[in-house]
């Protein structure tokens, strides 16, 4: 690996850190850089996963990824992401552009149930 | 195809044609299964949680009969013909599972006519049939939702390069040090002040010595 390719990796993760810490205060607000940057360099790895391997491809997913429960992969209402990210049919572009509108679907369901005056506590 | 008035009415649909050198069109769409005609009589209760739940079959029809309210018109090579058209009967002789959010008509007709990348515009939140599930509110809402997206991924976009790649390996190397040799130009101009003023400081008192 060489110094440059390591320099401009290393800018890329103090952006990536920047960019998290202004998308994300509240979840970032108590996160120590270390751990910030791990938990970037482990949602960069999920994206890398699944062949997003730009900078720009790779942050779509992972700014994707800070929107989700952080056990999405073991929620059945969330199995469309791994579906989508996984599919061999889709160009990145697609696949990032279906991502948004599940989330957005799926997001949009969540707050009409949970508003929903007629569900009754049990 | 009998299709329910309600269920017909309200998803929406999208599907594609491709027309040969002939002039001859072959029209393309995605379907759960449960639009078959077997299940005609299940009502849209019935098939909600089939489409919402577990994935149920996908099948791609002729929609040539159908309807639209909107088309777009792409002019494309016989290469792109030929792409599309080989992706479309690949999918039709065995057709993926049909997923309302994962996989559904307009992840479909999009993923074909990638095949001859073709530039197309976003896919429309409103054609998704997921959208009529929700209803009108949760439509409007999951709108400025996918809005909310689009702002941000503008911000990534303007802010990464869509080119340069980052590996694995950089990666793990980045992970094993310390946050801030992993920051990189910021403690690079750091380090590098700090060796700048230590060298004046000691050329200043060198020359104060003299």
């Amino acid at each position: 690996m060489s110094t440059q390719e390591e320099l401009e990796a290393g800018r890329f993760v103090h952006r990536a850190m920047q960019y998290l810490k202004s998308a994300f205060p509240q979840e970032t607000k108590e996160m120590d850089d270390e751990t910030l940057k791990n938990k970037l360099i482990d949602s960069c790895q999920v994206a890398l996963e699944y062949g997003f391997d730009t900078e720009a491809d790779m942050m779509l997913i992972v700014d994707l990824l800070w929107r989700l429960p952080e056990d999405y992969r073991n929620r059945p209402e969330y199995e469309w992401a791994t579906e989508i990210m996984a599919s061999e049919d889709m160009d990145n572009e697609t696949k990032i552009d279906s991502l948004h509108n599940a989330l957005a679907l799926l997001t949009a369901l969540q707050e009409e149930d949970a508003a929903d005056p007629n569900k009754t506590e049990k | 195809m009998k299709r329910d008035a309600d269920m017909g009415a309200v998803t929406g649909h999208a599907f594609f044609g491709i027309t040969d050198k002939n002039g001859k069109e072959t029209v393309y769409g995605f379907h759960a299964a449960t639009a078959l005609p077997e299940n005609a009589n299940l009502t849209f209760k019935e098939k909600l949680p089939m489409l919402i739940g577990n994935k149920v079959q996908g099948v791609v029809l002729d929609d040539s009969k159908d309807a639209y309210d909107d088309k777009m018109i792409y002019s494309i090579s016989q290469q792109q013909y030929d792409k599309i058209k080989a992706f479309a009967e690949k999918q039709k002789e065995n057709p993926p599972n049909y997923g309302i959010f994962s996989s559904n008509c307009v992840i479909f007709a999009y993923a074909a006519l990638r095949q001859a990348d073709l530039k197309l515009p976003p896919q429309p939140l409103f054609h998704n049939p997921a959208s009529a599930v929700l209803g009108i509110r949760a439509y409007e809402k999951a709108h400025k939702i996918k809005h909310k997206l689009g702002n941000a991924a503008a911000e990534v976009l303007a802010r990464f390069s869509p080119t340069r790649k980052i590996s694995r390996g950089i990666l793990e190397e980045l992970k094993k040090k310390p946050a801030k040799q992993a920051v990189g130009v910021k403690s690079l101009v750091t380090s590098l002040a700090g060796k700048a003023t230590a060298a004046l400081k000691a050329r200043t008192s060198s020359f104060n010595g003299r």
